[in-house]
């Protein structure tokens, strides 16, 4: 049996089990993922899994969510790169965005303290942020290992209790440092000034694709 | 429902007698805002007397609207096609109603028959469906609404509101047995969207409408 721990998010056997959770499809990932009925069947069932992980109960905003679903869809269109080069690097662009709506608008509310993780981790401090940032990172993990069959590695980052609490602090003024804040947990360096402008990204802030 | 003799086309009895069903469950409005202003056949005189003693139930169950979504393509010509829309029509329309807590509800099929007859064939899904969305509610498909507290719009935006769900619906592609699930998508994206489809129909704008349902067709 798997020692997994939810205290840390960066344990692969944790995302393993919460990418089990997202629904299945014949499409491809990149094109379930825009279709609202499975963006929203697999939020509903990610937050319910993840509930259980954590031990607390998520209340979730259907409304809300497919509102979200919309600007992010729009988002991600409005930014969409032409050169072929660049289709790598918007994966995890677009992954960054989705976690910008959903921060931005929090479509879930947890009912209480998580009581089966360590009160100093972040599941802790932030259950609502906790969810939606592993939503997105076990999306994009899934996406990127289907189209590019690569793996994905979570930064140590994302194990620091100051970088949530930085971007816990920092996201209520300006929404696009969640789009930052998933860069960062995916080892890359954000530009911090536009952090959510595809354009902008700092020359080597991504892998370099051939 | 069987076929009356007399009665070469049973649709403007249906409405007729769903319109008398409509006033029996709002209590008692007068007749006039809610019978079809097309001629009443006269044997609805003599059977809406039936209807008033033995309140009969007309309803089509979802499961019907799944196997004639499935049928039914947007772009369909033929004899059947009018008739196969405006029976699919009415069945998703009051499903996507009773999402949006708004019913009971008065919808006219002999409006949605009519309104797919008098839509030239041509162009693409979405310009089809832009056309075809503003002769509905030019043709009041929509007859009659009931507000509640959780009703999420008032009545005027929740028309097109719900033609718009429902022609969305239509366009989406779809896969076994997620019929339900579509329909509830495409209520769901439409609220969404907020007053861009309110004020799409009520600018007739039928370039508006059509990017809309480009952009989102794929979407649902």
């Amino acid at each position: 049996m798997s020692d997994r721990s939810p205290d840390r998010p960066s344990d692969p056997a944790l995302i393993g089990i919460l990418t089990a959770a997202l629904p299945p499809t014949n499409e491809p990932l990149r094109t379930a993922v825009r279709r609202l009925r499975w963006f929203r069947t697999a939020f509903a069932r990610f937050v319910q899994a993840m509930g259980e992980e954590i031990g607390c109960r998520y209340d979730l905003d259907e409304a809300r969510l497919a509102e979200i679903f919309v600007r992010w869809l729009r988002a991600v269109e409005v930014q969409k790169p032409k050169a072929r080069t660049d289709r790598h690097d918007y994966f995890a662009f677009a992954a960054g965005l989705m976690l910008r709506e959903l921060v931005a608008a929090m479509p879930v509310r947890a009912d209480a303290a998580p009581s089966k993780v360590d009160p100093n981790s972040a599941a802790a401090f932030w259950p609502e942020g906790y969810v939606c940032t592993l939503f997105c990172l076990t999306v994009h993990s899934a996406a990127m290992r289907q189209e590019f069959h690569e793996g994905t590695e979570i930064a140590d980052a994302i194990d620091d209790l100051r970088q949530w609490w930085s971007f816990r602090e920092n996201v209520g003024q300006d929404p696009s440092v969640s789009a930052g804040f998933l860069q960062l947990v995916l080892g890359h360096q954000p530009n911090w000034m536009m952090p959510d402008v595809f354009r902008a990204r700092l020359g080597h802030e991504l892998s370099p694709r051939t | 429902m069987p076929k009356h003799s007399l009665l070469p086309d049973p649709m403007p009895l249906r409405d007729a007698l769903r319109g008398l069903r409509f006033v029996l469950q709002r209590g008692g409005e007068t007749l006039i805002s809610v019978l079809p202003v097309e001629a009443l056949p006269p044997p609805a005189a003599r059977v809406a007397g039936a209807v008033l003693r033995d309140a009969g139930q007309l309803v089509e169950g979802v499961g019907d609207v799944a196997s004639d979504l499935a049928r039914m393509a947007l772009t369909d010509g033929g004899p059947e096609a009018a008739d196969m829309f405006a029976r699919s029509f009415y069945a998703a329309l009051r499903a996507v109603l009773a999402r949006l807590h708004a019913l009971p509800a008065h919808v006219s099929e002999l409006a949605a028959r009519q309104a797919w007859l008098s839509c030239p064939p041509g162009g693409d899904g979405a310009a089809q469906a832009a056309g075809l969305s503003r002769a509905l509610r030019q043709g009041r498909v929509l007859r009659g609404v009931t507000i509640h507290p959780d009703t999420p719009l008032p009545e005027p935006q929740l028309e097109s509101l719900a033609i718009f769900a429902v022609m969305l619906c239509l366009q989406a592609e779809r896969h076994e047995g997620d019929e339900d699930d579509l329909l509830s998508a495409a209520t769901d994206l439409a609220l969404a969207l907020g007053a861009e489809v309110p004020a799409a129909f009520a600018a007739d704008d039928p370039a508006a409408l059509t990017a809309l349902y480009r952009t989102f067709a794929a979407h649902v």
